[in-house]
């Protein structure tokens, strides 16, 4: 069966030519190639749904730390916080969650610099917003400490920063 | 082959691997060179297995797929063999991914006899790449691959997730049918 070709078929698979495509496709194909990575750098692809939650987080702390800090006007301006010392004025609660923020922290810094660096200024922005929600969570804490308000939004902000956290780890974690 | 002709091969082959090798190391440009150098044997296999208007969108997704995956290329065959490979597997896997995909491996004598009658009556004989594209899909695939590229059945049942009965049985019939059209019957 295999070897019935017809001698005028193969005649004429013989006279068979490559040819062009009718339009040059090279400037479509050059807009879809990757850049390449040095070595050692891993691509993030942010999906969409990731994306936007942590975009949400970080949106609502900084919506929620700009009423806070409405609120607080004329007191003395909140420098940022280092929660690596976990003040003495936190619950028990949020000390435990400052702890857990802390140590992913330092797991997940040394990994940024395995993203591509729009993803690492994503990484970044968003972390640097929460730290600043944290700082006035804790001053207003700090000033207030009966206000059940402040309580509950430093635990809130300490959440977030702890679920980005959680969110950057996992991704380093499958990309590497 | 003659020596000069042969030193001359020689020297493509090595040229081609050093622009894979800047290509996988980010090189557009060498890229581009083994772009022009492969793209009508590439787009060619991509209309004749797929049609002509899947032609172009299938040539610029191999050779995206390629820069993609140009670190695993070892240097083991030559770039144009590995690239043709990679090309067949795309097609096939856009063939695989389409609707209805497990009937049209099933082609049964009526579609293949509708291949070669409904060829045009003012044509008494037709040119082969015309003939190919009259094939039903699955007979097509595996005459082009077979007839014109020299896979084994083996290669193709591998590749198409067939049985090598099956191949063989599509060329025969692929055969049959460009005999009767190439002879205007």
């Amino acid at each position: 069966m295999e070897n019935d070709l017809d001698p005028r078929l193969g005649d004429a698979i013989g006279r068979l030519r490559d040819t062009h495509p009718d339009q040059d496709l090279w400037p479509k194909i050059a807009k879809q190639l990757e850049p390449r990575r040095p070595r050692g750098t891993v691509l993030v692809r942010w999906p969409t749904a990731l994306a936007a939650s942590i975009a949400l987080v970080a949106v609502s702390a900084a919506g929620t730390s700009y009423i806070m800090h409405r609120q607080t006007q004329g007191e003395k301006a909140i420098s940022a916080i280092v929660v690596s010392a976990v003040p003495p004025t936190f619950n028990a609660n949020d000390a435990a969650l400052a702890r857990a923020v802390n140590e992913l922290e330092k797991a997940v810094t040394g990994t940024l610099g395995q993203l591509d660096p729009e993803a690492r200024a994503t990484v970044t922005k968003t972390l640097t917003m929460l730290d600043d929600a944290i700082a006035q969570a804790a001053a207003r804490q700090t000033a207030t400490p009966d206000d059940p308000r402040a309580a509950k939004f430093l635990t809130s902000t300490l959440r977030k920063k702890l679920q980005v956290l959680r969110t950057l780890s996992s991704l380093t974690q499958q990309q590497s | 082959m003659t020596l000069p002709a042969a030193r001359h091969e020689a020297h493509a082959v090595d040229v081609e691997s050093l622009d894979a090798k800047r290509a996988a190391a980010g090189d557009q440009q060498a890229f581009e060179r083994l772009y022009r150098r492969h793209v009508a044997r590439i787009h060619t296999m991509t209309r004749r297995m797929a049609g002509p208007d899947a032609a172009d969108d299938l040539t610029q997704d191999i050779f995206v797929r390629a820069w993609d995956k140009l670190a695993t290329f070892r240097g083991e065959s030559a770039f144009g063999t590995w690239l043709y490979r990679l090309g067949v597997n795309v097609v096939l896997s856009r063939r695989r991914s389409d609707k209805n995909d497990r009937i049209w491996i099933l082609e049964d004598d009526g579609a293949m006899a509708a291949a070669s009658h409904n060829a045009p009556h003012h044509a008494s004989r037709m040119d082969l790449e015309s003939a190919i594209a009259r094939l039903p899909d699955g007979a097509r695939k595996v005459f082009v691959l077979h007839d014109v590229e020299g896979w084994t059945h083996e290669e193709i049942a591998a590749q198409m997730g067939l049985v090598p009965g099956t191949s063989k049985s599509q060329l025969s019939r692929a055969r049959a049918a460009l005999r009767r059209m190439l002879d205007g019957e």
